[in-house]
């Protein structure tokens, strides 16, 4: 049987669109954002595929240029930081009571880490990859990586309380 | 690395990423340890919140569009092979064609005018302007062909106006010679400046010129451009007589810019290559390319080094050691340090440029910019990293507009990430936010409210106060948050007056020791009602009930009232998330009304047990009472899920040796976890012992340490080893753990870990955790050799050594 790239490329885009698009919204938070960069993503991954690499592990090389991705787009962001940065896009599928405090905290207190600690802390606490994968997607030793969790989950208990406070607050407020 | 530290690291990963070891430690130390438990607790919830995202995809428009641009990309992937393939046939042809052409268009080439001369340039339109309006064409090299900052330029200011290219001339600049945009240093990219004086025009479009909105316009790196200036529609634009409006691009010499460009700012190749140069007596080293040079500046100047590049002789990479770190605290600008003054300054850190690949050292510090040491057309940038009580500062004047050498940066850039310390710093010093309240004294409520009352002018009505620390304010306020200055207390008080005219409710922050009105703010109460949740000294506090509170609440609840049945509580992280209750009978009615109409409903799960947690606590306390006689140091916890009791000892082979001696035989649900082994008295290295020193030693390992820092210099008097942290005090005696040693290395006593790494040497200084104890019968009972009399307290149990500062 003979598969080709268009096949082959399907096939993954099948399998993996959904959780690459989900993991970029939880990196980005912003919807749109994310499915900009996922579009990126998976049109790397076929330029990739018709150079003719193969991967053992599609899912982590992906998850790397995901990843990737969404850094050099922080980065964008951070540079050009003094001007208005884009409104999040609502989220169509989301009614307004959805918004919870709750969800709003949880995404400031993503937004205030940095990729650096962001990236594997999504990685391994929303996509559930085994510590030693978040590893091999951020071209880190496993000891590494353990460090820059525990470090990224420090953070963010220390972000998510300043953030759910400032949501109690602003609550109270209105 | 501290006990409580290696247990977070650990809770930070899900129980199968962690060995078996490295679980019981886990467990064990939680059983001791509340606020590690509040850690795992945070944890938890994190797994919990996280993940709780909606699930997102592309839209059927979005699929379409990405399997559109794949058709495009495969089209033209096809179209190049397929030019290669014919490419390949025709170069033959071409090769000979040449060979036979070559010689005589060669010499016809010399006399004949040359079509691809540049035409008039930007300088020779500045020089003579076109009327307004007039159509000509100029050769010009864009700087927007390298699209760095083609994103997030001002908006026009309002809806119908057309946007100003010369608003951000430099990224759409028609210039004579090429000129970069952007200049990339450090983990950013910046502007390029444009000299007022040099020939430059700004690009733009009829596309770009549509009122209201800001398109910019695509044009070739290098090209001939046809077009007009004067356009009346851009007349109110500043420069507008530097405008260039292209309607046509009529010839392109290269559509992109030259890739040396983007490469400049890649990591350099040979960088694995270079050398350090390294700087004992300050502590610091730094890589440097190879053809550079090393200089001192001056005999007055010890503590710098330039480094010189042959290529920018005028442009060395400056450092400088300063006296004193150089710290910012944030709620006091006033007390800016001076190397921060006056000047732009940001936060900086190692390890953000060319994707991490430098292997630094992770430090942190300030990138400040300092115009003041710049001369015209030139930029400049200063790093500072402080440590050990110095500040480094790595500086760099650089030439700006079209000299300016981003291979340079690239450079200045690899040397600020390869920077490196001898001695790695401690951890960032705690922002200086008073986090206790302090000794005092302070105003009392009602002087507080007097001196609010005089600053306002008005009679304010109370409804709320409360002292706090600098930090609980902080906390409390919203706008507030940032008041300046660090006050030992603060009174918050919540008052209610006229304010702009209006009743409003406000809270104030009054500095307690002073009475200086700190802040005020706003303050609406929350409408509706809340919910009253028991706190940790049993009050009551009202606040929002989130799920943790109402898992809390549910604890209590049940131990309190269902002790003779109720077995424990804990949270299950998978396959889902429950809240699972033990019972040793009637679960499921006992808990029942305990979580009817809240949110815990669906989430429990009841198990059956065995003990109830009343008489695993009643085990418990038994097990310690037998073991209290033989001395032996152990730990012990409740595994609820497992409905037993385990004992955490350190020494097997030791402690089944004691309890055989002493005839105690534990309760049925005890069961033994041991949690260390011990190396003994025979270490896999080579020791020189020094028989006239005492070394007082644990025979077990303590299963649990005291936490306590001790920090001195470690000395030996009449034989045995003393801690004292300075020459008058009488130190502390050390109770050493097991697995220290000690080694007489060519007359310098030294203190060595069960690696054979020396952790300690006599005269010099030395960190541990532990506390003091009282040399009890009992702790006599459990050292490896009796104590000398000489050897006199006070004592200090050892805990955990710590190295590094």
């Amino acid at each position: 049987m003979i598969i080709t790239n268009d096949e082959r490329f399907e096939t993954l885009f099948r399998q993996y669109e959904q959780s690459i698009c989900s993991y970029l919204a939880r990196l980005t938070g912003d919807r749109g954002v994310a499915q900009e960069l996922a579009q990126e993503t998976f049109l790397r991954a076929y330029r990739a595929m018709v150079r003719g690499e193969r991967w053992d592990n599609p899912r982590a090389w992906l998850y790397r240029v995901a990843s990737r991705l969404a850094t050099d787009d922080y980065r964008r962001r951070r540079l050009l930081r003094w001007l208005p940065l884009r409104d999040g896009h609502p989220d169509p599928q989301q009614g307004p009571g959805e918004v919870t405090v709750e969800k709003l905290a949880v995404q400031a207190a993503l937004a205030a880490l940095a990729p650096k600690y962001r990236v594997p802390l999504v990685l391994y606490v929303h996509e559930e990859r085994p510590v030693a994968e978040v590893a091999q997607t951020l071209g880190l030793s496993v000891s590494a990586a353990k460090m820059r969790l525990s470090r990224a989950r420090e953070m963010f208990r220390d972000a998510y309380l300043s953030a759910s406070e400032l949501q109690d607050r602003r609550r109270e407020k209105r | 690395m501290s006990e409580c530290k290696r247990v977070c690291d650990l809770l930070a990963l899900r129980p199968t990423d962690r060995s078996d070891g490295e679980g019981r430690q886990v467990e064990v130390h939680l059983r001791t340890c509340s606020e590690c438990r509040a850690v795992a607790q945070a944890y938890a919830k994190q797994d919990r919140l996280i993940p709780a995202a909606p699930r997102v995809g592309l839209t059927l428009a979005q699929q379409e569009q990405l399997f559109a641009r794949i058709q495009r990309a495969e089209k033209w992937r096809v179209r190049r092979t397929r030019a290669a393939a014919v490419l390949g046939t025709v170069a033959a042809i071409i090769a000979l064609v040449a060979l036979l052409w070559g010689l005589s268009l060669l010499f016809h080439h010399l006399d004949q005018p040359n079509t691809s001369l540049p035409g008039p340039g930007v300088a020779d339109l500045l020089r003579q302007p076109p009327a307004p309006g007039e159509t000509v064409e100029m050769d010009a090299y864009f700087s927007g062909a390298e699209p760095v900052f083609m994103s997030g330029v001002p908006r026009p200011p309002d809806d119908e106006a057309v946007y100003c290219p010369t608003y951000s001339a430099w990224q759409v600049a028609l210039t004579d010679q090429p000129f970069p945009p952007a200049l990339s240093f450090l983990s950013s990219t910046w502007g390029n400046v444009l000299p007022d004086d040099a020939s430059w025009l700004a690009a733009t479009t009829p596309e770009a010129m549509k009122p209201g909105q800001i398109v910019l316009p695509q044009l070739p790196y290098h090209g001939r451009f046809r077009g007009h200036m004067g356009d009346p529609a851009l007349a109110h634009c500043p420069n507008a007589d530097r405008i260039f409006v292209v309607e046509e691009v009529v010839a392109v010499y290269a559509e992109g810019a030259p890739e040396t460009a983007a490469e400049a700012r890649q990591m350099p190749e040979d960088y694995a290559d270079w050398p350090r140069y390294h700087d004992v007596e300050l502590g610091y080293s730094l890589p440097y390319p190879p053809d550079w040079t090393v200089e001192l500046p001056g005999p007055d100047l010890l503590v710098a080094v330039d480094l010189h590049a042959p290529q920018w002789p005028d442009y060395p990479v400056m450092v400088r050691v300063h006296a004193g770190e150089t710290l910012y605290d944030q709620y006091d600008p006033a007390s800016i340090p001076p190397l921060l003054q006056g000047q732009a300054f940001g936060v900086f850190e190692q390890g953000w440029a060319f994707d991490g690949r430098i292997e630094g050292q992770h430090l942190a510090g300030f990138q400040v910019d300092r115009p003041s040491t710049a001369g015209e057309g030139e930029g400049s940038v200063s790093v500072l990293f402080s440590a050990n009580g110095v500040t480094y500062e790595l500086a760099l004047r650089f030439p700006v507009g079209f000299a300016a050498p981003q291979q340079l940066l690239t450079i200045y850039t690899a040397i600020v990430e390869g920077f490196r310390l001898d001695q790695a710093p401690g951890p960032t010093p705690t922002p200086p936010v008073k986090q206790a309240l302090g000794p005092g004294p302070f105003l009392s409520q009602d002087e507080a409210l007097a001196r609010l009352r005089e600053s306002q002018g008005q009679d304010l009505e109370l409804l709320d106060a409360e002292l706090v620390s600098e930090l609980g304010a902080r906390r409390l306020a919203d706008a507030c948050g940032t008041f300046q200055s660090h006050p030992d207390g603060v009174w918050v008080l919540l008052v209610r007056g006229s304010f702009e005219g209006m009743t409003r409710t406000m809270q104030f922050f009054v500095d307690a020791s002073s009475g200086e009105v700190l802040c005020g703010e706003e303050l609406t109460p929350a409408p509706g009602p809340t919910v009253a949740t028991p706190d940790a000294s049993g009050g009551v506090t009202a606040s929002v009930p989130t799920l943790d509170a109402l898992i809390s609440h549910l604890a209590v609840e049940l131990e309190q009232n269902e002790g003779d049945t109720f077995a424990g509580l804990w949270i299950q992280q998978e396959p889902a998330y429950r809240i699972v209750v033990a019972f040793t009978r009637d679960g499921e009615e006992t808990v029942r009304p305990y979580v009817a109409g809240t949110s815990l409903g669906g989430l429990i799960q009841v198990r059956t047990a065995t003990a109830t947690l009343a008489e695993l606590e009643a085990t418990q306390q038994e097990m310690h009472r037998l073991l209290d006689g033989p001395g032996l140091s152990v730990a012990s916890g409740i595994h609820v899920q497992e409905n037993r009791v385990e004992l955490y000892i350190t020494d097997r082979p030791l402690f089944e040796a004691t309890l055989q001696e002493a005839n105690v035989v534990l309760p049925e649900q005890v069961v033994v976890v041991t949690i260390y082994e011990p190396l003994g008295e025979n270490p896999p290295f080579a020791l020189t012992p020094e028989p006239t020193l005492h070394f007082p030693q644990l025979r077990m390992r303590s299963a649990t340490f005291m936490e306590a820092l001790m920090e001195g210099t470690l000395v030996l008097q009449d034989e045995c080893l003393r801690v004292r942290h300075d020459d008058g005090d009488e130190g502390y005696l050390i109770i050493w753990q097991v697995d220290y040693y000690v080694n007489n290395n060519a007359g310098a006593i030294e203190i060595l870990d069960r690696s054979g790494q020396v952790v300690a040497r006599v005269g010099e200084g030395i960190r541990m955790g532990g506390g003091e104890v009282p040399m009890t019968d009992r702790l006599r009972q459990q050292l490896r050799d009796p104590l000398p009399d000489e050897c006199q307290g006070p004592y200090w149990l050892m805990g955990e050594m710590l190295t590094g500062e």
